[in-house]
């Protein structure tokens, strides 16, 4: 069976509903490339950011690690979360055809 | 030497200072050190837990100077883990956020075996009981405190494996009850389908800890907590809610009436009101619901709204509604309202 990784527009629509779940009307407004610490101010706090992480990893099913993922750079505005959740689902779908 | 000061966050008006003795700060970390931890030595204090506030200053200031132990101080770094590589015994002090992390770190924490969890500022989140259900037998502990700032700990229990508010609450042995509390009629909280039926009471204790408030002589002879709690022993209680609109977002105290008092200033003419919900990450969080054909977008109204002063967490979410639900006498009814809402999304690690 092949599987194959959602487009990078894929993703971002996937990822920006998601985060309206998570972090709802304030959320609405915010440009994929804006910094959500910076456009959302304390509704972006680090809690809110490791909900958000949560979130993606539930919607597509993969794992952040905190320790080796640079998590405060991938997941400080939407455009770099599409980027980082293409490139682990790259990854994944790479290792199961490995194996 | 002079009396500590913590602040809490005045109910209609400026934060309230209230003063502790250092004997009354090592009193209470040497207690809960004997009638709560037990034993067990520790090697390591990994706190999440600021030292400016009670609880942080007890277990990440006191306890490690009762014990000669050094600490982790990880209370500006909520994402950061504990180190567990070393096997060192350890006590993680931990806030309601805590729990989302740990669980993201279950094979660590069991194969390390000697790690202890004290919990308290805010109710337990289902990650805790999840993390302590996936933990059982593997030496993992869990403990979680209820106090305030004004009395500092009053009771204890351990932290359920796997279920929520099951196991009842034991008074810290320097603490009394005081049984002669009703809970006045129509005082119940909101939401809360037991008070006001005869079980509950207001949670009122005397013990030597309790903090003397800023400009008085002399602590108080006793204290009368917003917590109601039905009894089912001598020393020993279910914790059934609250009977103000404080709230704690992860351990910072909220008073809804006052974000509502402000939110009404600065939105004149819209009928909102403030209801609390339980959040996965902090415990407790609030929601803002209004009325009205303006504005017409949420958004706008968080706009209108601005920022809240310092300490006082802007709503999780702002909802527009047909109306307020009120009940004849002009309760707001918010289990109506929440349940009009759409349905929340809640992290599972586990």
């Amino acid at each position: 069976m092949t599987t194959t990784v959602p487009s990078l527009e894929q993703i971002h629509d996937r990822t920006r509903s998601v985060l309206t779940g998570r972090i709802g009307d304030a959320f609405t407004a915010v440009p994929s490339d804006a910094d959500l610490q910076q456009a959302l101010g304390e509704r972006y706090d680090s809690l809110t950011a490791m909900e958000c992480i949560s979130a993606v990893e539930s919607e597509f099913g993969i794992e952040v690690d905190f320790v080796a993922d640079d998590v405060r750079h991938w997941f400080s505005s939407v455009e770099r979360m599409v980027r980082f959740t293409h490139e682990r689902l790259e990854d994944t779908v790479a290792l199961g055809l490995r194996s | 030497m002079p009396d500590v000061a913590f602040a809490t966050s005045g109910s209609t008006g400026p934060p309230v200072t209230w003063l502790r003795t250092e004997a009354q700060l090592h009193t209470e970390a040497a207690l809960v050190r004997e009638a709560v931890l037990g034993p067990a030595r520790f090697g390591r204090i990994v706190s999440y837990a600021p030292p400016e506030h009670l609880y942080g200053r007890l277990y990440s200031r006191e306890l490690p100077r009762i014990e000669g132990v050094p600490v982790t101080g990880l209370w500006d770094e909520p994402l950061a883990l504990p180190p567990l590589d070393d096997g060192v015994p350890t006590l993680l002090v931990c806030l309601p956020a805590t729990w989302q992390l740990l669980a993201r770190h279950l094979p660590a924490l069991a194969r390390h075996g000697r790690v202890t969890a004290l919990h308290s500022t805010g109710p337990t989140t289902p990650a805790a009981h999840q993390v302590t259900s996936h933990l059982f037998g593997t030496g993992f502990r869990a403990f979680e405190l209820l106090g305030s700032t004004e009395t500092g700990a009053v009771a204890h229990r351990p932290v359920a494996a796997g279920q929520h508010d099951a196991l009842p609450w034991t008074l810290l042995p320097d603490v009394d009850f005081l049984h002669d509390v009703e809970l006045p009629p129509g005082a119940a909280t909101d939401g809360d389908p037991t008070a006001g039926d005869g079980g509950a009471r207001r949670l009122r204790v005397t013990s030597p800890r309790l903090a003397r408030r800023d400009g008085t002589e002399a602590p108080p002879d006793d204290w009368e907590l917003s917590d109601l709690v039905a009894p089912v022993g001598p020393r020993t209680f279910h914790h059934l809610g609250r009977a103000s609109r404080l709230i704690k977002v992860n351990g910072l105290r909220c008073d809804l009436a006052r974000v509502e008092e402000l939110a009404r200033a600065r939105c004149p003419g819209v009928d909102l009101v403030c209801a609390p919900v339980g959040d996965p990450v902090r415990g407790e969080h609030y929601e803002m619901f209004y009325a009205g054909p303006r504005p017409a977008d949420p958004a706008d109204l968080r706009r209108m709204l601005g920022r809240l002063p310092s300490g006082l967490p802007a709503p999780r979410a702002v909802h527009r509604v047909a109306r307020i639900p009120r009940s004849a006498t002009g309760k707001v009814l918010t289990a109506e309202l929440t349940a009009a809402r759409p349905p929340a999304e809640e992290p599972e690690h586990v």
